[in-house]
């Protein structure tokens, strides 16, 4: 499902924030990514969505050769992935539905498909009665919601999320995190770069740590 | 199909959800046209009047006061045909004679020219000739005066010569103008169109990570662009051609011995061209760097 093999990155000024790194990760499994501010667990997300591109290896990510793929090709491998930000990245002059539905244009969804799913995923992260509201008008935790909705909307075998509850409180975090197991269960693979210490160590995931662009652990039911 | 009118729909729904910067964008694009506007109607008015001024420019041909009267219709024939002749009119002894009495003489001194149909050697029969080409005068001159029956050609060479150079000049210093404002107008439309895509960078940048291709991120801002630079050459048209309308009315209303040219058709071809093809050229060639995400 997404295996790194050899994968180094090296930013201008000489920065190695990717040192050789191995992993595979199967269909179905709930990953947390942890490390210290730096250590380049941010620099992996990217490297998957091919926002950077690595210097060496190879990234596969759902049948996807992610470093030596073309240009042009990017957009259908991020349709393929869920992506959720620390901070929202919510389309501001769009409703909820709408931020929801974009996904689905973007993949040519028809507009029964869009009118179908589009209340089942807004259903799905409590968020119904706010179909019609702006980001803006919604709280961290709302918009946060609305990411997750907009990330399965083309129902990804993979979600990506980078730092998801990085601007909630507590107990908006837990909700995030309720729900990314819940699509977890689903089956959807889930991968969650964090620095929330109680979130991994009460959720018991497999944890991978990097410390300077190299993995240091890999424990499958981890704490921090 | 459905997708191309859903994203032609985004560009015009950006329009009214980004009123603000519409707005702004338009009222630059507006000024911008109305000054191109505004010195393309002076240039070519400027060009005009000075196009009549050559062309009011004749020669006198006489003729040689004892010339029969089908000599007279020879030399007329020929010199239709003298390389450089636009039109040549006749104008007999009689017509000469009443001109000069009208412009120097009046009612107490006109008396003296009675007889001046029979004793007047310097009146004869005469052509008026229109040059093609006032800087040729000279030569024109010398191939009439070879005509058997022509006794002298008066023209003045020094008012031709000058104003012929004023004519080359005033071309030259309106086009220069005119590309220096197509340029600026370029330059100003360009940047506000850019300083709009800059204001939405993170937009942009969301919907490619969302999976959008370029094109259906771009398609909504060029359609976008495109009615802001419609709507700003429409706008900049009708107070043009207002501000024209007026200094038209003034120039008629006091006699004013030139025709302004109508120009609306010009305006507007101008202003669409230039406020459209720049405002789409704009975004496609500033869109680019958001994208690269």
């Amino acid at each position: 499902m997404i295996e790194f093999v050899d994968v180094h990155k090296t930013y201008e000024g000489g920065v190695e924030a990717v040192n050789g790194v191995n992993f595979y990760i199967d269909k179905g499994e709930f990953v947390f990514l942890t490390g210290p501010s730096g250590s380049g667990k941010s620099t992996l997300l990217k490297l998957m969505i091919r926002e950077e591109k690595a210097d060496s290896g190879q990234i596969i990510l759902n049948n996807y050769k992610v470093v030596t793929m073309k240009d042009k090709h990017i957009p259908y491998l991020r349709r393929s992935i869920g992506i959720v930000f620390q901070d929202f990245r919510l389309l501001p002059d769009k409703t909820v539905y709408e931020n929801v539905a974009f996904a689905m244009r973007v993949v040519r969804s028809s507009a029964r498909q869009i009118r179908r799913q589009v209340p089942i995923l807004l259903s799905l992260v409590g968020l119904s009665a706010r179909a019609h509201n702006y980001p803006n008008e919604l709280s961290g935790g709302e918009q946060q919601r609305v990411a997750m909705a907009r990330a399965l909307a083309n129902n990804p075998l993979v979600l990506i999320a980078d730092e998801p509850t990085g601007n909630l409180d507590p107990e908006n975090a837990w909700e995030i995190m309720r729900i990314l197991n819940e699509i977890n269960m689903r089956g959807t693979t889930v991968v969650v770069a964090t620095h929330a210490e109680d979130i991994v160590n009460k959720m018991q995931k497999r944890v991978i740590e990097i410390d300077k662009g190299r993995i240091i652990r890999d424990q499958k039911h981890g704490s921090y | 199909m459905g997708r191309l009118f859903y994203l032609i729909g985004q560009g015009f729904e950006n329009v009214l959800k980004n009123k603000l910067m519409f707005i702004a964008s338009v009222f630059i694009i507006t000024t911008t046209l109305i000054m191109l506007g505004i010195f393309t109607i002076v240039g070519e008015n400027a060009n005009a009047l000075v196009e009549q001024m050559k062309s009011e420019q004749r020669m006198q041909v006489w003729l040689d006061g004892d010339l029969a009267s089908d000599k007279t219709k020879e030399v007329g024939e020929k010199l239709k045909k003298v390389q450089g002749v636009d039109e040549v009119v006749f104008r007999s002894k009689k017509e000469t004679i009443d001109n000069m009495r009208e412009l120097y003489f009046d009612e107490s001194t006109i008396a003296l020219t009675d007889g001046w149909e029979d004793t007047n050697i310097y009146a004869t029969d005469s052509y008026i000739v229109t040059p093609h080409d006032l800087t040729m005068g000279k030569k024109l001159q010398e191939d009439i005066e070879k005509i058997d029956g022509v006794n002298r050609v008066a023209f003045q060479e020094e008012t031709f010569t000058k104003i012929s150079k004023i004519a080359d000049i005033i071309k030259v210093v309106v086009l220069i103008i005119l590309i220096f404002l197509i340029g600026l107008s370029f330059l100003v439309i360009s940047n506000t169109i850019k300083l709009g895509l800059h204001a939405r960078r993170k937009e942009i940048n969301i919907m490619k990570y969302i999976g959008a291709t370029d094109n259906f991120v771009k398609t909504p801002f060029v359609i976008e662009a495109i009615i802001v630079g419609l709507i700003g050459a429409l706008v900049s048209w009708l107070v043009t051609i207002a501000l024209y309308d007026i200094f038209k009315s003034v120039v008629m209303s006091n006699q004013i011995l030139f025709e302004p040219l109508t120009l609306d058709r010009q305006i507007l071809t101008m202003n669409v061209i230039i406020g459209t093809i720049i405002s789409c050229f704009a975004c496609l060639s500033s869109i680019n760097k958001y994208l690269k995400v």
